[in-house]
């Protein structure tokens, strides 16, 4: 199995030539990647309710229970799952490989938190359920830097929650941060409504 | 016993100007040498004019020109065992193994040696959180140089040591750096004890952990197998090889040189390098049995059969360079292209 790191994200993808990658951006798998044959253990998190989710989160428990020591972490949202995760991160040892699988919202914040907890991409596998189009994402507004949960795509654009900005989404996402990076339009949120 | 320096070293890294940066070969006067087992000796090497010397990654090695002018010369490498912040001096301990450390043991203090270096080449990793510092034998004093920069940088680390009673260089200076919380050190006497102990440690160590092994060949064949079912990535497992296991002869093959278009004969038993040292072309180089990478050539054409414990698995596949000492072309008489 060839592993290839992305850059930027440092989401491990499988069997894609690194020239087909987007820099700066996630790259999703198309279907949930198998269990690292070589992990010791196993930690899957299954963040949110998608119906998609447990399915993912299911699956990948069935094929490494039979392996290796396998831990299920379920949080529905990340505010009150905030907690196992941590714990369940500060339990792991060398050798575990982290499966998450959730929206793409919780699933990046989740990976730099692993990140943050000294996890490299080597050890990261990640399924989303809502890869395509416009959807929840964590961006970082340059202007009152903060991340906030936007809808919206990277080049398109989201009102910021925190300072009210029409905010440009770029096509440029922090591995350790998790989020995107946004900026003003330099237009108001209104004139483009009215638009 | 003082050596001269040889006006046409080559200076291989242009460091700083300022002199306490240099890191090409020059003067250094033996300011101590302690015995530290029947078999290891401490030699602590300072500027003759009493300045600082370049500082140095933990892990990093000095290369020393041993018996100057004399049958015996050679350049000898030989890890630092301090933490290499803002030095004042380096410090080395000696395994007496062969003429090379023979020549060292004999040094007493204010003799002057060649040295060249510090250079870095078994440097902990950036992001590490945690270190697991495994040593057999004489390849504690990198590990030493590892524990002591991770006691000054505030990071936490255990330290595996597997030595032979009577005969473990160091052990006080690892004991007493024990006595923190955040160091612990497991020792361990017999190849058995060591297997399970590494067993062991490699199964409990938290996310972030890079492990450092440096010792004989059977204790780093352990360590990788060890890392490897316990399930660790192989980006987090580092080693550092001062023997090689003896290699064959090899099968003939040429050499072209891009630069002139000469094709070098390069029968069994003679080496890449050997052939074009023959003909006058300066390759660098130092361990001859591709342990230390110093004669890295550039490859244009050519299948090789890589047989160094230097290049990663991707340069291999790669195919652009190879160890010139212990490379050869992949079948007999096949020809090589080398951009030298």
């Amino acid at each position: 199995m060839t592993t290839v790191e992305i850059a930027a994200t440092g989401i491990a993808a499988t069997g894609i030539a690194a020239t087909e990658v987007p820099l700066g951006l996630p790259h999703w798998p198309a279907v949930p990647e198998p269990v690292d044959p070589t992990a010791a253990t196993v930690l899957v998190l299954a963040l949110g309710g998608h119906p998609r989710t447990a399915e993912v989160a299911g699956a990948w428990v069935r094929e490494a229970e039979g392996r290796v020591p396998t831990r299920l972490v379920v949080a529905d949202d990340l505010a009150t799952g905030h907690d196992d995760v941590v714990a369940a991160l500060d339990a792991v040892r060398i050798g575990v490989r982290i499966m998450v699988v959730g929206p793409q919202h919780d699933v990046l914040l989740t990976l730099a938190r692993c990140r943050a907890h000294g996890a490299s991409g080597a050890e990261l596998r990640a399924f989303v359920v809502d890869a395509e189009g416009p959807t929840d994402l964590p961006v970082y507004c340059a202007h009152c830097r903060a991340t906030h949960r936007l809808h919206g795509e990277p080049g398109g654009t989201a009102v910021c929650t925190g300072c009210a900005r029409l905010l440009e989404i770029h096509p440029h996402h922090s591995a350790a941060r998790g989020s995107f990076l946004a900026s003003d339009t330099g237009t108001e949120p209104d004139d483009q409504v009215a638009a | 016993m003082s050596a001269t320096l040889q006006p046409e070293a080559p200076v291989r890294y242009a460091a700083h100007q300022h002199a306490a940066y240099r890191t090409g070969p020059r003067l250094l006067r033996v300011a101590e040498v302690r015995a530290l087992t029947t078999e290891v000796r401490h030699v602590v090497l300072v500027d003759p004019d009493g300045g600082h010397l370049a500082p140095y990654e933990p892990g990093a090695h000095v290369v020393l020109t041993t018996d100057p002018g004399g049958p015996g010369e050679k350049r000898n490498a030989y890890s630092l065992t301090d933490d290499g912040f803002n030095p004042r001096r380096y410090a080395i301990s000696v395994l007496r193994r062969e003429q090379g450390s023979a020549w060292v043991h004999g040094l007493a203090a204010g003799d002057l040696v060649e040295v060249e270096g510090p250079r870095s080449a078994f440097a902990p990793r950036h992001d590490q959180r945690h270190a697991l510092l495994v040593a057999g034998g004489i390849g504690v004093t990198p590990v030493l140089s590892h524990a002591r920069a991770i006691v000054r940088w505030g990071g936490s680390a255990e330290v595996l040591y597997s030595y032979r009673p009577g005969h473990a260089a160091h052990l006080d200076d690892l004991r007493a750096l024990a006595e923190r919380e955040d160091v612990t050190l497991h020792e361990a006497t017999t190849v058995a004890a060591t297997a399970a102990l590494l067993a062991d440690r490699l199964a409990d160590q938290p996310l972030g952990t890079h492990a450092y092994a440096c010792g004989p060949v059977p204790l780093l064949e352990t360590y990788v197998d060890a890392a490897r079912a316990a399930g660790w990535p192989e980006h987090r497992v580092h080693l550092e090889r001062f023997t090689a296991p003896e290699l064959d002869p090899g099968v003939p093959f040429t050499a072209t040189l891009a630069s002139t278009g000469e094709r070098l004969a390069v029968p069994p038993g003679t080496s890449l390098l050997e052939a074009l040292l023959a003909t006058g072309r300066a390759v660098p180089n130092l361990c001859r049995q591709g342990v230390c990478g110093e004669c890295e050539v550039p490859v244009r054409r050519g299948a090789v059969e890589h047989r160094d414990l230097v290049l990663s698995d991707a340069a291999k596949e790669c195919g652009d360079r190879m160890l010139a000492c212990v490379s050869r072309a992949a079948r007999a008489d096949d020809d090589i292209e080398v951009d030298l």
